[in-house]
């Protein structure tokens, strides 16, 4: 333990002072530093909005080969969505603080990385961490990857101790990639995730309506919080998720840039043992300005089917006829989200140190659909971010 | 078990990837070490959050290095 401790010590105290003063890596010569602050600010059409101030910071030394990072940020919350309107409660806010760390290692064709994190709310604690590996092949044409990750969530009630009530969740995390060059312009990865989760993912404040059969057919997709409150038996117990789940995506992503353009697509096929199956497309054309400015447009498409145990409304036959699993998250429903972006980075540094100083924004906007959800039918969410990132 | 999809789109890819291409020496990797051509993902971390909110998948992070040819 002690002779752990000795080799770590030295990679923290790198990354502490990175994060506190970045010029420590310009006196060192050989080394290169980064600190970057960030904004952002999420708010959509269910009145959820979100302000996330992040810093982060890290150091590194292109010739050994080895890297620390970290960073920090802070989520203030604040929501009044129908589902809170629906139980007669006030807009809440929330403050979630998170973290994470990360060093890395790769002196020549072989290398590790690790990474820990954080996040915390008074009703909501998750820790996770991981490590992965990476081998190049065929001079650095090739290189292979494959990580594992280990989570630990515990999940509480605002006002409650943990050890008054909380359940536990934990997962992990496994993925093996291949990264290929194919000419000089163009560059393809594979990738492969599973994903075991194992414990009660249920929120403790969702409560899931019930109707009989014969109220249930008069409930249409977007029924109004009155009119699920009429119609609805009193009897309405929590969410009930499946205790287990194993979840798979395959990934796939492509880089072409012929000239002072680049073109990025992903594609991301995912399936899970609660029958949710679902594709992604990502593109990105980043396009050069000049030598300092570069500018692309996104757009991302998202198509997902329900989880099996999905329904619009729950049927009961009363006298404590429950269905065992039972959700109101509308993120397990049908779904689809189109999404479309702009974004910007611009090089402030001096002449020759272009990169020295480099500011970017993004503006992303997404449209929902929900084929199958009370309350809403739809949600427009806007999200901008502003980050300015120095290297010394 | 995977679903049958997945592992045939996974072989698919897999074959894709590692045929037909040329070798590409370190002097030829000029536009692979354009920020634009980071084998990682280029999203953020507040975009990240956005997604993973609004979408019920999970998982996509597949690179772990390569490129530029540098370490």
């Amino acid at each position: 333990m002690q002779l752990t401790l000795r080799r770590v010590a030295p990679a923290l105290s790198v990354a502490a002072a990175c994060l506190v003063c970045p010029a420590v890596a310009q006196a060192e010569g050989n080394l290169t530093g980064r600190a970057s602050a960030e904004t952002s600010v999420f708010q959509d059409s269910n009145a959820t909005t979100v302000f996330t101030p992040t810093i982060a910071g890290g150091v590194e030394s292109p010739t050994s080969g080895w890297g620390v990072n970290g960073r920090y940020l802070v989520d203030v919350v604040s929501a009044a969505s129908p589902d809170i309107v629906s139980t007669a409660s006030r807009r809440w806010m929330e403050v979630r603080h998170a973290g994470n760390i990360g060093a890395r290692y790769k002196p020549g064709n072989t290398g590790f990385a690790i990474n820990g994190a954080t996040s915390y709310t008074p009703d909501y604690l998750s820790l996770s961490g991981g490590g992965t590996f990476t081998q190049d092949l065929d001079e650095k044409n090739l290189t292979l990857s494959a990580s594992y990750g280990l989570g630990y969530d515990r999940i509480g009630k605002t006002g409650t101790s943990f050890s008054v009530f909380s359940r536990d969740f934990v997962y992990h995390l496994m993925n093996v990639g291949v990264t290929r060059i194919v000419n000089p312009s163009l560059l393809v990865s594979v990738g492969l995730d599973f994903q075991v989760e194992r414990g009660d993912q249920s929120k403790p404040y969702r409560f899931i309506p019930l109707f009989t059969a014969a109220d249930a057919s008069k409930i249409g997709a977007g029924a109004s919080p009155d009119q699920v409150a009429n119609l609805r038996q009193q009897e309405k117990p929590l969410e009930q998720l499946p205790l287990a789940r194993e979840r798979y995506a395959l990934t796939g992503r492509l880089a072409y840039r012929p000239g002072k353009a680049t073109l990025r697509v992903d594609e991301r096929l995912y399936a899970d043992t609660w029958s949710m199956k679902s594709t992604t497309t990502d593109f990105r054309y980043l396009m050069d300005l000049g030598d300092r400015i570069t500018v692309w447009p996104h757009v991302r498409f998202h198509y997902q089917s329900a989880v099996s145990f999905w329904q619009l409304a729950y049927v009961t036959t009363g006298s404590g006829d429950i269905p065992k699993l039972r959700t109101g998250d509308r993120e397990l429903g049908q779904l689809v989200n189109l999404g479309t972006g702009l974004g910007l980075r611009w090089a402030l540094g001096a002449r020759g140190k272009q990169d020295a100083w480099v500011l970017s924004a993004t503006v992303d906007g997404v449209y929902t659909k929900f084929f199958e959800a009370l309350y809403v039918t739809q949600r427009l969410s806007v999200l901008g971010v502003v980050n300015l990132e120095a290297t010394f | 078990m995977m679903p049958k999809s997945l592992s045939f789109g996974l072989v698919l890819l897999l074959l894709a990837v590692v045929s037909g291409c040329s070798h590409v020496h370190a002097y030829e990797r000029g536009k692979l070490a354009h920020p634009s051509m980071a084998p990682a993902s280029l999203v953020g971390p507040g975009e990240e959050h956005m997604y993973s909110v609004h979408e019920g998948a999970t998982g996509g992070d597949t690179a772990g290095g390569g490129g530029c040819g540098c370490n």
